[in-house]
């Protein structure tokens, strides 16, 4: 089995406090890792380290073989991602700022318009991005975590904003990236229900560490609970959700 | 990196900054002439081009609305950039920080380039327009344009404190309000006289005459330390600073 993500012994430390405290893991390719904790549990922090926006206190994350602090480029060429609320230039078009990734990447015209039809946003494409609801940025942060063709995609909270029709076309095409290119998806989310519809393994995370991780069926089966929402509240030792 | 300038200069085209800006440099030099040009007693009314490039207009022009416009320009670039996220989102392309840093600076230094050019071309055609006895040569021009050039110099060091405030502060208002605190600051050590030279806008705010001979080589050696110690923490500073938000 390739790992196409490795991550070893990550910590960061901020003022003395441990923020992340020896987190491992290890992705193959084509899985749909789905990350889990509450509030303040360290996950966008993690997705942050992998990325390369934080620098991790010690430990190393490895993207396609590539280290992602010494060879940060080479790892990120094959990564698409969406970190918290996407970011985007509100007096340009949809299309207009996803061509400013298409240039940075030399990525052909026709691939926005391929993935512009992907997240249903064709028809409103030349609006000016400030006139956008959540939801369609929201849509257009996919767009461009899919715009360079990447074997890993991260997304924090995807559906966030999206309406339950939107959800579920998200959730659809993740899936079908996953199973016919062999795109690697790590999803954080709230919601666990999205997660356990979408994702083949889970890793909860609490107070900066690693509570539990395996593929979903194992880990719910495996603990006598029926789904996962059952068995996040029994990892996380909580009476209830909220 | 050219690619990330492109993109630099696509943002700018397409918010309309630079149609902006030009109206604002352009605007800016005229109204400053207009108002030369009507106050009698102000300042000395010389009639010839040189003598109203050196003791009139272009001075206020280069010595406070160039490098105010610089400093909005760069806690633009920088520090609205990191507040609204933008920073975050191109570090997650295949791009190094040090590419992304470099590209952005270039962008800065040619926007330094390109209000020095337009501030000096609006001044110059003013200037040989109210040159009454007409005899305003090439030679003329363009002597005065290294002086004007070797003045917005100083443009750098201000330009680059600014961004180096953002890449602490992350922030566009706080990175302004920094920029403009050390420009007036600099500008009021400039007047102090003895050591003045030490000023980050020392070259802005001195004199075109002290530069006909008279300059101190320290000052040179100044300049140039300034812009090399900025540029240099400015990018260890980013390389090192991890990205939140």
């Amino acid at each position: 089995m390739n790992n196409i993500i490795e991550v070893k012994n990550l910590c960061k430390t901020i003022n003395k406090t441990e923020i992340i405290n020896d987190i491992s893991f290890s992705v193959a390719k084509g899985d749909i890792l789905g990350f889990l904790g509450p509030n303040g549990a360290g996950k966008s922090t993690t997705i942050k380290m992998m990325l390369g926006l934080v620098k991790p206190t010690k430990g190393k994350v490895e993207l396609c073989g590539y280290d992602i602090v010494n060879s940060r480029a080479e790892a990120l060429s094959k990564v698409g991602a969406m970190v918290e609320a996407p970011a985007f230039y509100g007096y340009m078009t949809g299309y207009q700022n996803l061509e400013l990734y298409a240039d940075l990447y030399g990525i052909d015209k026709a691939r926005i318009e391929e993935v512009l039809a992907l997240v249903h946003l064709t028809d409103d494409k030349n609006k000016k991005v400030k006139k956008y609801s959540l939801g369609m940025k929201q849509r257009l942060g996919i767009a461009r975590a899919f715009l360079n063709k990447p074997e890993i995609i991260i997304l924090d909270e995807p559906t966030n904003g999206l309406d339950p029709v939107g959800i579920i076309e998200i959730r659809q095409i993740i899936m079908a990236l996953a199973e016919s290119q062999n795109v690697t998806f790590i999803i954080c989310s709230h919601i666990l229900g999205e997660i356990a519809a979408m994702c083949n393994k889970v890793i909860i995370i609490n107070k900066g560490r690693i509570v539990s991780y395996g593929p979903v069926n194992e880990l719910v089966s495996g603990a006598g609970c029926n789904t996962l929402e059952e068995y996040y509240i029994k990892a996380l030792g909580i009476d209830k959700i909220g | 990196m050219v690619k990330l300038l492109k993109i630099e200069f696509r943002k700018m085209h397409n918010s309309g900054l630079f149609l902006a800006g030009f109206a604002v440099v352009t605007l800016i030099c005229l109204g400053i002439s207009a108002i030369e040009l009507s106050a009698k007693g102000f300042g000395i009314k010389e009639s010839s081009y040189t003598d109203f490039m050196i003791y009139n207009a272009t001075f206020v022009v280069v010595k406070f609305f160039a490098p105010l416009l610089m400093v909005l320009l760069a806690a633009s670039v920088w520090g609205s950039e990191y507040a609204n996220g933008m920073t975050k989102t191109f570090m997650l392309c295949k791009c190094s920080k040090s590419q992304f840093y470099i590209s952005k600076n270039i962008f800065l230094l040619i926007m330094c380039a390109v209000i020095s050019v337009l501030s000096f071309g609006v001044l110059t055609a003013v200037g040989i327009i109210r040159d009454s006895a007409g005899n305003t040569g090439a030679g003329d021009v363009w002597n005065m344009a290294k002086v004007y050039m070797l003045s917005a110099a100083g443009l750098i060091p201000i330009t680059l404190i600014t961004v180096l405030a953002s890449i602490f502060l992350g922030d566009f208002q706080k990175s302004f309000a920094c920029g403009l605190v050390v420009l007036l600051l600099s500008i009021a050590f400039d007047s102090v006289g003895a050591g003045s030279y030490l000023s980050p806008t020392h070259f802005l705010s001195c004199s075109p005459l002290t530069f006909y001979g008279t300059e101190k080589p320290i000052s040179y050696a100044v300049l140039a330390a300034y812009i090399v110690i900025l540029y240099l923490v400015g990018l260890f500073s980013f390389r090192k600073k991890d990205i939140w938000s």
